[in-house]
């Protein structure tokens, strides 16, 4: 399989990042549970009942998506969006447009 | 059952890690070939077709004039060039890349300075001016054209590991 | 995406939530890890997989896979740069597509020659391959079986598979690659000095007045010898370069005389140097008188092309290309008197003030010479000529055996010297310039290979374009290809290569890392390790001969060319392959496999595993039970201590950054035949060249002749075919490296902007590349780095896609059998 030539297909790479509110005897149980979700990936915890989880997707409807699944959770608080950023490149890797929100 | 960390330390991650993404890529490529029969023609995947027939050559992509920094594989890569070098002179007379790239040009260029490596001489002592040693940029620095790889490489970059390894002795 | 930018962002993203959590940033999203015991990396030296230079690189490796390279800054050498090639050395192991498996042509479960592909075991290939080798051996002799090895060979690869194909299976069809690139600056060597490899060695680039670059796009293809040139040109203003090429090369851009010659008249303006030199008085008359005698060589020998063919039936001294008579110098100058300024400037196409230049140059007494020619010289249908016509200048002058005045033929590939020339993977040859054709010199093989006299046969084998054409004859039916992609190499693909690997008569094994074409026309593939994979040695252009560890494991069931040879000694008895004569005058031989008395003869297996290294690897020693690695390199190196080949213990070279030989008393020899550089040198006699009965070196009068094909009516166009900077050779290894391949992606056809818009062609444009032999389609260039004159095109051979080599001409040097890949007449036709 050889992939060359100029190419055309454009890929969009979505990458939000979560505060999630849980009470502090379900961190163990959420964090299990979000890290099992595709694109979902929990980085630390405050004991007081925090987690910063990051989303990765192809398009901001599945972000969106994962925000619902994870706010749906048995022992979620509250998951706020906090920031997102999305990339459209081409084949060779070179990003052509960047968008980038940081919501606080 | 899992440590909840006081403030640092992550958690362990159950998603991969982009290392064993992109070895996992590059066992199904080998896996796919090696287990099914291979038809010989397709064999010498260069090549894409049989040896005694004539083959249409790919189109001519274009240089790549992004002006955008590529990621380097490690920190020893001299880094491509990310822009047209049509027509630049770099003979005895004239180096056209040290007309942006020179220690004193960077201000108005804004281009990346040369790194200073670039001004030792064979026994490794900085001179007042570009080796003459470095001189033929072209030896090391290449252009890239806007094309795909023609077969994907499975190198692993020394981040990617040492964020497997701490993923994995997190795990533990 | 590359993963970086996705890291990247899921930095920034982290960051943002941790902020706005109040809580520090996890310790995985910082971008920074300091832990010395994380960040440390193994460093160890390895000699670059690539060109001849032979420059040293540290190898960074974690967690059993290569993670970083670098120029050695430790390395004579290279002093810490590397050319682009070198920078990706990282990377070349890691092409997605890598052989993990045996693969078998099968057709019902059994194997078939039009059958396709199928994963074996080591098993199965090697029953396949055992029962393939004893047919033809049985049915037809040892002069069927064969094998095409490399310049790329590790050094005791090369030594393994000599003693594999000329002692074990009786047959000299043993041939490397390198005939392709050196075989012509052997014959050189050997015909002016008597003994191989340059006299000079690296620290000549530090010391010369003057470069001469003669068919040596030393720019792109010596790309660290070429800063080492640059370095000393651009350093002191008096230092003069001269470029001459059939065509504007990078190099032309630090020339200080260039020069565009009309192909092969290269014989014609060396031997007016040499007029020049005699008449202007430049003649070093001691040096002559003490060290030179004077030949004529054979003329009109032909172009090593099939016999019947007109222009061997033709040429009166086909049969005797490297015979010669003694002359004197009287009548050698007036031999080269013909070779006048207006007749030679005519020939070349070379504006006269630029010859004399040249010639001046080389006659001033004060003016250090350096020569330096590669492919342009030696695949030449007269390269050996070429060669001897380059040591006579240096030789009337006396610029030779000394700091800056030197001849230097510069080695195509990382082991061609230390490999193919120095272990005699030739079909003629044996280790240390001993020849098969000499019973005395094949007594000292069997002496030192502990093997009966009689054993290694005396008959020259089949070379590179010999051994092609007797498998498309049939005549040659089991094959061994290692480390090298001579489907797309070797010249006259259609006429010859390829028929000759799918005659339904022959088995063709290939042993190779990556699928290439040639293992696409193979029987049997082999997977086989890569470079740092496997403990290996290179020997470079300059006598240096560089070791390296073991450093990373080969992927899936890869085994290096090493274990492949040894191992498959183990399927065939004494009683099979050798014959009966043999046996019966010795009978404690039989019974025995070939690798008892090959390998497990009490020399390559005398060095127990405990010396291996305990910080590396090393799966061939540990599956055959001893350092097999020392054990062969140290009855190898028996043949050249004490003649002139001196080789350091085997330990010493994993300690230093390689060492030039003769190594006499732990001293490496920079210069020799000179007298205080050469230890062989006779105090008092100041120059000896030592590899002649008389000590004496020979300039031959040799005459322009002209090329076996050249442009005429209707091929109206020189083709020229080379490399590129980014690839080496035949591009399995950088094709395959995703920045080595954008940087120059496809093969093209340099051609001048005046004959494209003759043709209606432009830049980009499809081009027919077409010979009387074959043809490929290419794209136009009328830019870059080549300049190429009216009337001749320039295509690398890199691209798999371009097989440029069904278009050329298998015409070689009849002396050398080396083939001429830089002349022969195409035509160009828009697609």
């Amino acid at each position: 399989m050889r992939i060359s030539g100029p190419v055309d297909n454009k890929q969009e790479l979505h990458v939000a990042s979560l505060l999630v509110h849980c009470p502090p005897a379900a961190l163990a149980g959420t964090t299990t549970a979000i890290a099992a979700l595709q694109g979902a990936e929990v980085h630390g915890a405050d004991p007081v009942g925090k987690l910063v989880v990051t989303a990765e997707a192809e398009n901001e409807g599945e972000i969106l998506r994962l925000i619902d699944r994870i706010q749906d959770m048995e022992g979620v608080l509250s998951a706020i969006l906090v920031y997102h950023e999305f990339d459209r490149s081409d084949a060779t890797g070179a990003p052509q447009k960047t968008e980038r929100q940081a919501l606080s | 059952m899992r440590n909840v960390a006081r403030h640092l330390g992550a958690l362990p991650s159950a998603a991969l890690s982009s290392a064993a993404i992109l070895s996992l890529f590059g066992a199904l490529l080998l896996a796919a070939p090696l287990l099914a029969q291979m038809t010989a023609d397709e064999l010498a995947t260069l090549r894409g077709g049989p040896i005694a027939e004539t083959l249409e050559p790919m189109p001519m992509p274009p240089v790549s004039n992004r002006d955008v920094r590529q990621v380097r594989n490690y920190p020893e890569q001299p880094p491509v060039i990310p822009h047209k070098i049509d027509g630049y002179q770099v003979d005895r007379n004239a180096n056209k890349c040290l007309t942006c790239h020179s220690r004193t040009a960077i201000e108005v260029s804004q281009a990346p300075m040369l790194s200073i490596t670039h001004f030792m001489d064979r026994d490794g002592q900085s001179l007042a001016t570009v080796s003459p040693r470095r001189y033929f940029c072209n030896q090391c620095h290449v252009v890239q054209t806007e094309t795909g790889p023609a077969v994907p490489n499975t190198f692993v970059d020394i981040d990617s590991i040492l964020r497997q390894d701490a993923g994995a002795s997190q795990q533990q | 995406m590359s993963i970086s930018r996705r890291d990247y962002m899921k930095a920034q993203a982290i960051a943002a939530a941790a902020a706005a959590a109040g809580m520090a940033v996890p310790g995985e999203a910082a971008n920074l890890v300091t832990e010395r015991e994380k960040t440390e990396l193994v460093w160890s030296k390895a000699a670059c997989r690539f060109c001849g230079t032979g420059c040293s690189v540290m190898v960074a490796t974690k967690d059993g896979q290569v993670v970083a390279t670098h120029g050695d800054v430790k390395a004579e050498v290279n002093r810490g740069l590397n050319c682009v090639k070198g920078y990706f050395l990282a990377k070349i192991l890691y092409g997605g597509d890598r052989l993990t498996q045996p693969l078998l042509r099968m057709r019902d479960g059994q194997y078939s020659k039009d059958g396709d592909f199928e994963a074996v075991s080591w098993e199965r290939a090697f029953d396949e391959m055992a029962a393939q080798f004893k047919r033809v051996l049985k049915e037809k002799g040892p002069e069927a079986v064969g094998m095409f090895g490399s310049g790329q060979w590790t050094v005791w690869e090369g030594y393994a598979a000599s003693k594999l194909m000329k002692a074990g299976f009786r047959s000299n069809n043993i041939d490397p690659n390198a005939r392709h690139c050196m075989a012509s600056a052997v014959a050189g060597f050997i015909r002016t000095f008597g003994i191989d490899e340059p006299m000079g060695c690296y620290d000549d680039f530090e010391n010369a007045d003057a470069f001469v670059l003669w068919g040596s796009n030393m720019a792109e293809m010596h790309p660290i010898l070429w800063t080492r040139l640059t370095d000393r040109r651009l350093s002191a203003p008096h230092v003069k370069v001269a470029v001459l090429s059939t065509f504007e090369n990078r190099c032309f851009d630090l020339a200080d005389i260039p020069m565009v010659f009309t192909p092969q008249s290269d014989l014609a303006i060396l031997n007016y140097i040499a007029k020049t030199i005699i008449e202007s008085g430049k003649v070093n008359e001691d040096f002559v008188g003490k060290h030179v005698n004077f030949a004529r060589g054979n003329t009109d020998i032909g172009y090593g092309l099939r016999p019947e063919h007109p222009l061997e039936q033709a040429a009166s001294n086909a049969g005797k290309a490297g015979g010669s008579t003694p002359m004197s110098f009287e009548d050698y100058a007036a031999f080269v008197a013909d070779y006048d300024l207006a007749h030679v400037s005519a020939l070349s196409g070379v504006p006269e003030n630029r010859l004399e230049a040249l010639a001046e140059l080389y006659g001033d007494p004060d003016t250090k010479v350096m020569s330096l020619w590669t492919m342009g010289v030696n695949q030449h249908t007269r390269g050996v000529w070429v060669n001897n016509l380059l040591y006579n200048i240096h030789l009337l002058t006396g610029k030779i055996s000394e700091p800056g005045n030197s001849p230097f033929s510069l080695t195509g590939q990382p082991s061609a010297c230390g490999t193919a020339r120095e272990v005699g993977t030739f079909a003629h040859r044996l280790p240390a310039d001993l020849l098969v054709a000499k019973e005395e010199h094949r007594e000292i093989a069997e002496a030192i290979w502990k093997l009966p006299k009689g054993t290694i046969p005396g008959k020259v084998g089949y070379h590179a374009v010999l051994q092609n054409r007797m498998l498309k004859d049939g005549k040659l039916n089991a094959y061994w290809v290692q480390v090298n992609n001579n489907m797309q190499a070797a010249p006259n693909l259609n006429e010859e290569g390829f028929p000759g690997y799918r005659n339904p008569e022959n088995f063709i094994v290939v042993s190779d890392a990556y699928p290439t074409v040639t293992a696409q026309a193979a029987d049997l593939i082999l997977p086989t390790a890569m470079w740092v994979e496997k403990e290996g040695a290179y020997g470079n252009a300059e006598r240096r001969t560089q070791f390296w560890h073991q450093l990373v494991d080969a992927p899936g069931e890869s085994k290096s060319d090493l274990w492949q040879l040894v191992e498959f000694s183990k399927r065939f008895t004494t009683d099979e392959v050798w014959p009966q004569d043999l046996l019966d005058a010795n009978p404690d031989y039989r019974g025995k496999t070939l690798y008892e008395v090959l390998y497990a003869n009490g020399q390559v297996d005398a060095f127990p595993l405990e010396e291996t290294s305990p910080d590396y690897a090393n799966h061939e020693s540990e599956d055959f039970g001893f350092y097999i690695q020392k054990g062969l390199f140290e009855e190898y190196a028996a043949f050249g201590r004490g003649h002139g080949h001196d080789l350091a213990p085997f330990d010493v070279y994993h300690e230093v950054r390689g060492l030039r030989w003769p190594v006499v008393d732990g001293q490496e020899t920079r210069w020799r035949f000179r007298e205080g550089y050469d230890p062989y040198v006779e105090p008092g006699s100041g120059v000896q060249f030592y590899g002649k009965a008389d000590k004496r070196a020979v300039i031959y009068a040799l005459p322009y002749e002209p090329p076996a094909e050249s442009p005429d009516e209707e091929y109206d166009f020189w083709l020229v075919t080379g490399r590129v900077l980014e690839h080496w050779h035949s591009g399995s290894m950088t094709q395959r490296v995703p920045e080595l391949h954008r940087a120059f992606p496809e093969a093209l056809a340099f051609m001048h902007p005046d004959d494209a818009a003759d043709k209606g062609l432009r830049r980009g444009s499809k081009v027919l590349v077409k010979s009387r032999r074959g043809e490929i389609i290419s794209r136009v260039e009328t830019r870059g780095r080549n300049k190429v004159p009216r009337g001749l095109i320039f295509v690398p051979w890199f691209d798999a896609r371009q097989l440029i080599n069904k278009v050329t001409l298998d015409a070689t040097d009849p002396i050398s059998k080396q083939t001429d890949f830089k002349k022969c007449a195409v035509k160009l036709e828009a697609v």
